[in-house]
């Protein structure tokens, strides 16, 4: 039986249908979709894919041109480029998604609070999202790695914190909307529990937003986790990474462009590909925020 | 206007306070005891309580931020641990070489921008705008620090009309100093001149659409004139508050780019006391350019509330 209190929750399956269709129905939608998906699947059968282990040194080998044993070239230490970027897109990859999840949910957590009790609380929680918004990302991302040290875990919990901030002050806006909804007044009346009334009616309707941003955000975050590794405050060897692999290649450029070339490509079409994708899915779930400049590193 | 710039100001003070705790708080992320952390194995314990003395650590927690917050205030940010050099000091001095290079970044960014993004609202639909659309996109998605390798290869390397690093102060030698400081200029600005192109076309085509602008064009003023007399004074508005905030954002970028290019500055400043673990000096410089952000967006704010009166009595 249908609860008549819940009425407005949207419909998982057929909304989830009706986005990837969309999305890949349009041209700026479905070439990046497929880059991603591609580069996902190719991060994650890293172990399969890559030719060599990408630490296993052959000085004989140093600064092989790309060709026929090595796609991609060798690296100073005659490592395989091609399989560095294919571990290193997977541990980018990896940071860049989980610290953009640890936004989302701690952001959305902390804007459904504050927008629903507005007061007291809502006054703290937002004056200190106003105040982590202060720092230049890279700069509190620093700060934060400067004191936990440097690695991939604190990479990403640094990253994270940085992106919390933008979550919470868009789901509170949005929050705040909705609570004067009819239908939430509805569900007050019937005597429904603050909580359950945000679980049905807050959280299925902020949702579109929370997406869109999550998608622009990972463009941000993989940006930031690459531009740490560059500076050598993410991911640490032997592991590598698209960052420190660009890195790397800086004292070699006149021999070996494409050190540099590999992995800084891949850093572009990915980010391109992510605020592609973010911008089609903009227009197809929130029409309203078309034009919205997103800052990037 | 004063009522706007009281309210500013009032949501101003508590942000800036929040944020002055989170540097304070930042050095209790340090897993263990901060001050053995900071200093070599090898410091006797004279020393270490010195340094404990002079952090406050040996004091509550609401009574250390008291009196880290008096002593902030004051200007005074605590002494570095390698070099003794008072943090205040070292920041005053790399300061110069940072705000030289956000203003050429923001030079460059303006310079790009706006011709852009006129020309993509003008010509909306045609292939000036698509290339024009196409080059932010490019712009936003190009990661700095890539930008920076490329142009050291082509430029430096490759042509070699270009330093690809180093640094001479723009009071010893101005052409050199412009030869140092324009590939940075470039990687730094890219992305708000992206940013601001894009602003740029969208608000022009939104005043464009306006009714004094149908009206000025009824008069029969030419169509060069609508624009420049009549709707870009108005469209420029939001893309001010925008560079503004964006100047902002530039400090962050500042740290990449001046270690790559070797430029005296506080970003290279932050990452040369990171790796040498020199705490106090760290959570300087990040209160500095933390700081320096909220005044600038304070100050942005303040002039959109000057140039558009409808939102100070909004």
């Amino acid at each position: 039986m249908v609860d008549p209190a819940w009425p407005a929750r949207p419909q998982p399956a057929s909304l989830r249908h009706s986005v990837v269709w969309r999305v890949g129905r349009s041209r700026t939608g479905l070439l990046p979709m497929l880059f991603l998906l591609v580069l996902l699947a190719a991060a994650l059968l890293a172990g399969v894919l890559a030719p060599y282990s990408p630490t296993r040194q052959s000085l004989f080998r140093a600064f092989e041109a790309p060709g026929r044993d090595h796609w991609v070239g060798t690296d100073d230490l005659g490592r395989d480029v091609f399989s560095r970027v294919l571990y290193g897109t997977r541990a980018s990859l990896r940071v860049a998604l989980l610290a953009t999840v640890f936004s989302a949910v701690a952001g959305t957590l902390l804007g459904l609070v504050s927008g629903w009790w507005t007061g007291t609380l809502d006054n703290v929680i937002m004056r200190l999202m106003d105040a982590l918004l202060a720092f230049p990302t890279i700069v509190l991302a620093l700060g934060i790695i400067a004191m936990l040290g440097p690695g991939m875990n604190n990479a990403m919990l640094a990253i994270g914190i940085v992106g919390t901030p933008v979550f919470a002050r868009l789901v509170r806006s949005q929050v705040l909307a909705l609570r004067e909804r009819p239908f939430v007044e509805a569900a007050r009346a019937l005597g429904r529990p603050e909580w359950g009334i945000i679980w049905h009616h807050g959280l299925p309707n902020t949702l579109p937003v929370i997406i869109v941003q999550t998608s622009l955000r990972l463009a941000e975050a993989v940006l930031v986790e690459s531009a740490l590794s560059f500076l050598g405050m993410g991911v640490q060897p032997p592991t590598p990474s698209l960052g420190m692999m660009l890195n790397d290649a800086r004292g070699f450029l006149t021999y070996a462009p494409w050190m540099a070339l590999a992995p800084g490509l891949t850093i572009f079409f990915t980010v391109l590909s992510i605020n592609l994708l973010g911008d089609t899915l903009r227009d197809v779930l929130d029409p309203r925020l078309r034009g919205e400049p997103q800052g990037t590193v | 206007m004063l009522r706007y710039i009281g309210q500013r100001v009032a949501l101003f003070i508590p942000t800036t306070l929040l944020l002055l705790f989170l540097v304070f708080a930042l050095i209790y992320l340090i897993p263990g005891d901060p001050v053995e952390a900071m200093l070599a194995e090898q410091a006797g314990p004279e020393l270490i309580a010195r340094v404990r003395a002079d952090l406050g650590l040996d004091q509550p927690l609401h009574l250390q931020f008291v009196h880290w917050l008096g002593k902030a205030l004051r200007g005074n940010l605590g002494r570095s641990i390698r070099s003794e050099e008072p943090v205040g000091q070292a920041l005053a001095k790399r300061q110069p070489g940072t705000r030289e290079q956000a203003l050429l970044a923001t030079l460059v960014a303006v310079a790009i921008a706006l011709p852009a993004g006129v020309i993509s609202a003008v010509r909306r639909g045609q292939w000036a705008d698509s290339i024009s659309r196409i080059a932010a996109l490019l712009g936003l998605s190009f990661p700095s620090f890539f930008l920076a390798i490329v142009l050291i290869y082509v430029f430096a390397l490759g042509l070699r009309v270009l330093p690809p690093s180093g640094y001479r102060p723009f009071t010893e030698d101005p052409l050199q100093n412009l030869r140092f400081m324009i590939m940075p200029a470039v990687c730094l600005g890219m992305v708000m001149a992206a940013i601001l192109s894009r602003m740029t076309r969208s608000s022009l085509l939104e005043v464009l659409g306006e009714d004094y602008i149908r009206t000025a064009r009824a008069k029969g003023l030419s169509g060069r004139m609508v624009i420049y007399k009549h709707a870009l004074k108005n469209a420029l508005i939001p893309v001010v508050t925008i560079a503004g905030i964006q100047f902002g954002a530039l400090l962050g970028g500042t740290v990449i780019i001046e270690t790559i290019f070797a430029l005296p500055g506080i970003g290279r400043l932050l990452i040369d006391n990171i790796r040498a673990s020199d705490f106090p000096m760290v959570q300087g410089v990040v209160l500095f350019m933390a700081l320096a952000r909220l005044v600038i967006n304070l100050a942005t704010d303040l002039l959109y509330g000057w140039l558009d009166p409808r939102i100070r009595y909004g």
